[in-house]
C-alpha cells in the first residue's frame, strides 16, 4: 500500500455534486490502484451510478478533484474527450446502437476516435467477440440479439477502445435471470486478465468471487469499504449491515 | 362458417394443413358470410359497377379530345424549349436517370419479393383489364383483345404458380427486376403502338395511324438503357466500397448536378473573362479570388486540423462564422461572401474530422480546394446570360421544370433542413435563436408569398451584376422554404433519440459532431421517414404553385395553355384532358415514391423500435 500514488490511476479526493438543490455526492475520497477490480453497493439512490459517471464526466462535479490516469477532470474538452477514450462504461440498459450491426456498433469508435484502419479495427473486433463468446453474430443488428449477448457486446464495444479502466454500472440488473452467469463470466475473465474494472452491481457472488475491494454507498458517501471477507464476515457499521442483511 | 376442412388424427406428427384459399372460399367468408352483408355486397357491387361504367364512359367516350394531350407532348415536358437545343434536355435526363438508378442500388431500395405475389400481382391486373374491357365503351374487337390478354395473364400466372407449388413462397425475384418491366414495357410501346395522327398540324379532319413519339423514342429508349447500366453499376458499386463511402459520394453527385444542369446545361452561359480574370477586387476577378481562398483556406484548415491546436481552432471557426454572415452586409463579390460561408464551416469540421493522422487531414483539404472550385464555378456560371435562345422571358417550362422544381427543393434542401434542425436543438443560444427565427418567419408566410418576394427581392439580394432569372429565384425559394419544414420534421427525429445512445457515444470519447453525424442522425432521419416522405410529396406537387410567377410548369400548361390553342392545332376549351392526364401523371410519382418509401421503412425496421 505505498501511498506516493504512483500506480493510483483513480484519486478522489472530497468529490461532491449537486442535481439543483440536492446533493448527490456529500464528499467521496477514495484510491483506486491500476488492476484492481472495485465493487461498489449500497442502497437504491445513494449516489453509486453518479459516482461512477463522475470518473468519465458523463456528470460533471462541482467541488473536489478526479484525477484519472494523471489527468484531472475540468471542463476542458480535450482532457475529457482524452479521458473518455481511456475509460470504458457498460450500462445497465445496454445502448447499444440500434441503427448499425454488432461489428459495426464495435468499430465505429476505434475508426473515428483511434483512426484505426479499417481492417485493423474490423480484426480486433472480431477477436474481442470471440472473446465475449458471440463472434457468430457479428452481422446482426441489436435488436435481434437476446439481453445477454446485448451486454456482452456493449462489453465488446468498451474495450474495442483498448481502455486502461472499464465502468460498469448495474450491468446484470436489466437481464433476465439466466443470462445473467453469461455476462458475470465475461466479467471474471476481463478482471483476470489485470483491468482495472469499478463495477456497480447487486451481486454478492461476484463481488466475494472477484473483487479487491468493496465501497459501500449511503448518502452520497463512502460509509465503509474493505475486503470482500471483511465485508460478508464481520461488517462494521450498522448501515452496512442492515444492508446486509436485506440483500443476502 | 368457416369452410375449415378438419383433417383426421391419424398423423398428429404433421402439422396441421392450411386452410383452402381459393376465390370461392374468399368470397364466402368476406363478402357473404351472412345474409345481410350478402346484401350489402350486392346492392355496393352494382354501384361501383354503375359508377365505373360511368367513369370509364367519360374518359375513353368518342367526345373526348386526347389528341389535345398527345400532340402537346413536347409542350408539356419542356414548354418552349429550342427543338434544336434538345440534347440539353437529353442530357440532363440522361444525369437525372443515372443518378436515381445509382441511388436506388446504393440505398437498396429493392429488395426481393415472392413468386406468389407477383404471381397475385399479375393475375389481378389482368382481372381489372378484363373488367376494364367489359365495363369501358369500348369497340368489340378492342375488348376481345383486352380480354385475351387478361386472361393470358391470369391463366399463365396460375400455371406458373401450378408449377412452383409450395416453392412460390419461398422463391423470391429482385423487386428492381420487377419495377424495370414497366418502363421497359413503355419503350416497346413507342415502337409497336400506333396512334391516329394528324396528317399536317393544321389538318384536323385528315388521320394516319402512327408510332407514338417518333421523334423521341430513340433517346428514351437510350435514357432507359442508361437506367439500368447505372441501376447494376450501382449494385457492383456496393461490393466493392464501404456503403457510407457510395451513400457519401452519390448524395454528393447529387448536389452538384442539379446546379450543373439547371445553370449550364440548360442555359448554356456567356461567360465575362474580363470580369473572370480581372485583378482581384470585391467586384470582379473570380478566378483569382478563386485561388487566394484554395491556397489560404487550404493552409488554415490544415492549421486548425493539427491536433495540437485543441480548443482555440474551433474558437477561430467560430470567428469566421461571424465574419461570414457579416459579409452578406458589406457590398462585395457573392463569390467571396461564399467563400467565406464555406470556410466557417470547414475550419469549423476541421479539428474533428481533420484531426489526428495525416491523411484524414489531407482528405478534408482535398474537398475544401473541391468546394472551393464548384462554388467558382457555378457563381461564374450564374452571373453569365443565358445563350439558349426561348420565345419566353423564362428558359424551361412544363413536367421538365415541375420536376427540377422538385428535385431541387428535396435533394437541396434536406442537408440545410437538418442543419437548421440541429442548430435549433443546440447548445448555443445564438444558432439556436437564429434557426428557430428563420424556421418560424419561413413557416408563418404562405409559399406564393415567399415566390413573389423570391422574384422581387433576389435581384436587389444580389446586386453586383449577378443575374438570376426567375426559375433560379424560384428554385432558391424553393429550397429555403421547404428546408424550414424538413428542419421541423428533423427535429421530431431527434428529440425521438434517447438520453443513452448519446451517452454510450460520449463514453465512448466520440466528439459531439461524431455523435452527431453517426449515432443521432441516422436514429433521427429513420424516425421521421413518414413525415419527411409527406413532406417530398407535398413539395412535389407545391411545384404547381410557381405559374403565380410566371413561370409554366406541367399543370399550367395543361390548364392555361393548351385550351387556348388556336393555330395550328385548334384545341380551344380542350381543359378536361389534358387536366386528367396532369392529374395522372402527379398521381403515378407519388403514388410511386410514397410505395417505395414504404419499403424503405420496413427495410429500415421503423416500425421495430
Ligand atoms: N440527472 C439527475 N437529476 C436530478 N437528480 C438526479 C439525477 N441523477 C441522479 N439523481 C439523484 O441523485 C441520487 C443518486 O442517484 P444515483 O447515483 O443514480 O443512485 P444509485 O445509482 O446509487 O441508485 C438519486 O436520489 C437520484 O434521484
Ligand atoms: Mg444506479
Amino acid at each position: 500500500m505505498a501511498d506516493l500514488g504512483q500506480d493510483d490511476i483513480i484519486i478522489c479526493e472530497g468529490v461532491k455534486k449537486w442535481f439543483g438543490d440536492f446533493q448527490a455526492l456529500t464528499g467521496v475520497t477514495t484510491r483506486i490502484k491500476e488492476q484492481e477490480v472495485v465493487v461498489v453497493i449500497g442502497p437504491s439512490g445513494s449516489g453509486k451510478s453518479t459516482f461512477i459517471r463522475c470518473i468519465n464526466r458523463l456528470e460533471a462535479h462541482q467541488e473536489g478533484t478526479i484525477v484519472v490516469d494523471g489527468i484531472e477532470l475540468t471542463n476542458d474538452l480535450r482532457n475529457i474527450e482524452k479521458i473518455r477514450a481511456e475509460v470504458g462504461m457498460v450500462f445497465q440498459q445496454f445502448n447499444l446502437f440500434p441503427h448499425l450491426t454488432v461489428l459495426d456498433n464495435v468499430t465505429l469508435a476505434p475508426l473515428w476516435v483511434r483512426k484505426t484502419p479499417k481492417g485493423e479495427s474490423d480484426a480486433q473486433a472480431m477477436q474481442l467477440l470471440e472473446r465475449v463468446g458471440i463472434p457468430e453474430q457479428a452481422e446482426k443488428y441489436p435488436g435481434q440479439l437476446s439481453g445477454g449477448q446485448q451486454q456482452r457486446v456493449a462489453i465488446a464495444r468498451a474495450l474495442a477502445m483498448n481502455p486502461k479502466i472499464m465502468l460498469f454500472d448495474e450491468p446484470t440488473s436489466a437481464l433476465d435471470p439466466e443470462m445473467i452467469k453469461e455476462v458475470l463470466d465475461v466479467m471474471k475473465e476481463l478482471a483476470q486478465s489485470g483491468m482495472t474494472m469499478i463495477v456497480v452491481t447487486h451481486e454478492m457472488g461476484f463481488a466475494r468471487e472477484v473483487a479487491d475491494r468493496v465501497l459501500f454507498f449511503d448518502y452520497g458517501t463512502i460509509v465503509e469499504e474493505g475486503t470482500p471477507e471483511h465485508f460478508f464476515t464481520s461488517p462494521e457499521h450498522d448501515r452496512t449491515k442492515l444492508f446486509l442483511s436485506q440483500i443476502l | 362458417m368457416t369452410g375449415r376442412i378438419v383433417l383426421p388424427d391419424t398423423e398428429p406428427e404433421r402439422p396441421p394443413e392450411p386452410p383452402p384459399h381459393g376465390p370461392i372460399v374468399w368470397a364466402h367468408e368476406n363478402l357473404f358470410s351472412t345474409v345481410a352483408s350478402g346484401i350489402l355486397t350486392v346492392v355496393v357491387g352494382t354501384l361501383v359497377v354503375l359508377f365505373l361504367v360511368g367513369v370509364l364512359g367519360f374518359i375513353f367516350g368518342a367526345d373526348r379530345r386526347w389528341d389535345a394531350v398527345f400532340f402537346n407532348t413536347r409542350l408539356m415536358m419542356t414548354q418552349a424549349y429550342p427543338e434544336d437545343q434538345y440534347f440539353r434536355v437529353w442530357l440532363s435526363l440522361g444525369i437525372i436517370v443515372s443518378l436515381t438508378g445509382l441511388s436506388l442500388a446504393v440505398w437498396q431500395v429493392g429488395g426481393r419479393v415472392s413468386l406468389n405475389r407477383i404471381t397475385r400481382l399479375l393475375s389481378s391486373i389482368g382481372a381489372g383489364l378484363i373488367g376494364l374491357e367489359v365495363l369501358g365503351p369500348f369497340s368489340i374487337r378492342a375488348r376481345v383483345i383486352g380480354i385475351l390478354i387478361g386472361l393470358v395473364l391470369i391463366g399463365g400466372s396460375y400455371l406458373v404458380k401450378r408449377a412452383a407449388g409450395e416453392r412460390a413462397k419461398q422463391e423470391t425475384i429482385p423487386l428492381m427486376a420487377i419495377v424495370g418491366i414497366v418502363p421497359a414495357l413503355g419503350v416497346v410501346a413507342l415502337y409497336v403502338l400506333r396512334i391516329p395522327t394528324r396528317l399536317a398540324e393544321d389538318n384536323y379532319a385528315e388521320q394516319v395511324l402512327a408510332p407514338i413519339a417518333n421523334s423521341t423514342r430513340i433517346p428514351i429508349t437510350v435514357l432507359f438503357v442508361v437506367g439500368v447500366v447505372a441501376y447494376s453499376v450501382g449494385v457492383l458499386m456496393l461490393d466493392r466500397m464501404p456503403n457510407a463511402t457510395a451513400r457519401v459520394a452519390l448524395v454528393g453527385l447529387w448536389v452538384l448536378s442539379l446546379p450543373a444542369i439547371v445553370l449550364t446545361i440548360l442555359r448554356d452561359p456567356e461567360l465575362d473573362y474580363d470580369k473572370i480574370l480581372a485583378i482581384p477586387g470585391f467586384q470582379e476577378g473570380y478566378l483569382w479570388w478563386a485561388v487566394i481562398f484554395a491556397v489560404g483556406g487550404s493552409l488554415l484548415i490544415t492549421y486548425l486540423g493539427s491536433p495540437a491546436r485543441g480548443e482555440g481552432g474551433r474558437a477561430i471557426g467560430g470567428l469566421l462564422v461571424v465574419v461570414a454572415l457579416a459579409s452578406w452586409g458589406v457590398s462585395m463579390l457573392v463569390l467571396i461572401r461564399l467563400f467565406l460561408l464555406f470556410l466557417a464551416t470547414f475550419a469549423l469540421a476541421a479539428p474533428t474530422f481533420g484531426g489526428g493522422e495525416g491523411r484524414a487531414r489531407a482528405r478534408i483539404v482535398g474537398l475544401w480546394v473541391m468546394t472551393v472550385a464548384a462554388a467558382a464555378y457555378f457563381v461564374v456560371l450564374v452571373s453569365g446570360p443565358s445563350t439558349v435562345q426561348v420565345q419566353t422571358t423564362f428558359f424551361i417550362g412544363g413536367l421538365f421544370l415541375s420536376f427540377i422544381l422538385a428535385i431541387f427543393g428535396i435533394v437541396l434542401s434536406f442537408p440545410l433542413g437538418v442543419l437548421f434542425a440541429l442548430g435549433r436543438t443546440s447548445s448555443m443560444p445564438i444558432f439556436r435563436l437564429m434557426c428557430v427565427a428563420y424556421i418560424e418567419v419561413v413557416r408563418g408566410v404562405p409559399f406564393i408569398t415567399w415566390l413573389l418576394t423570391a422574384i422581387i427581392v433576389f435581384p436587389i439580394f444580389l446586386p453586383l451584376g449577378v443575374q438570376v432569372s426567375n426559375v433560379v429565384a424560384v428554385l432558391v425559394m424553393t429550397v429555403l422554404f421547404s428546408a424550414a419544414y424538413l428542419a421541423e420534421n428533423v427535429r421530431g427525429g431527434l428529440q425521438s433519440v434517447s438520453g443513452g445512445q448519446i451517452e454510450a457515444a460520449k463514453a465512448l470519447g466520440m466528439t459531439t459532431a461524431q455523435t452527431t453525424v453517426f449515432i443521432i442522425l441516422p436514429q433521427a432521419l429513420r424516425a421521421v421517414i413518414p413525415a419527411l416522405v409527406g413532406q417530398v410529396i407535398g413539395t412535389f406537387k407545391d411545384t404547381s404553385l410557381v405559374i403565380i410567377v410566371g413561370l409554366f410548369d406541367f399543370l399550367a400548361i395543361a390548364r392555361n395553355v393548351i385550351p387556348n390553342q388556336r393555330v395550328p392545332f385548334n384545341n380551344l376549351d380542350a381543359l378536361t384532358e389534358p387536366l386528367m392526364y396532369a392529374a395522372l401523371v402527379y398521381w403515378i410519382f407519388t403514388f410511386s415514391f410514397s410505395r417505395a418509401s414504404q419499403r424503405l421503412e420496413k427495410k429500415l425496421g421503423v416500425g421495430e423500435r
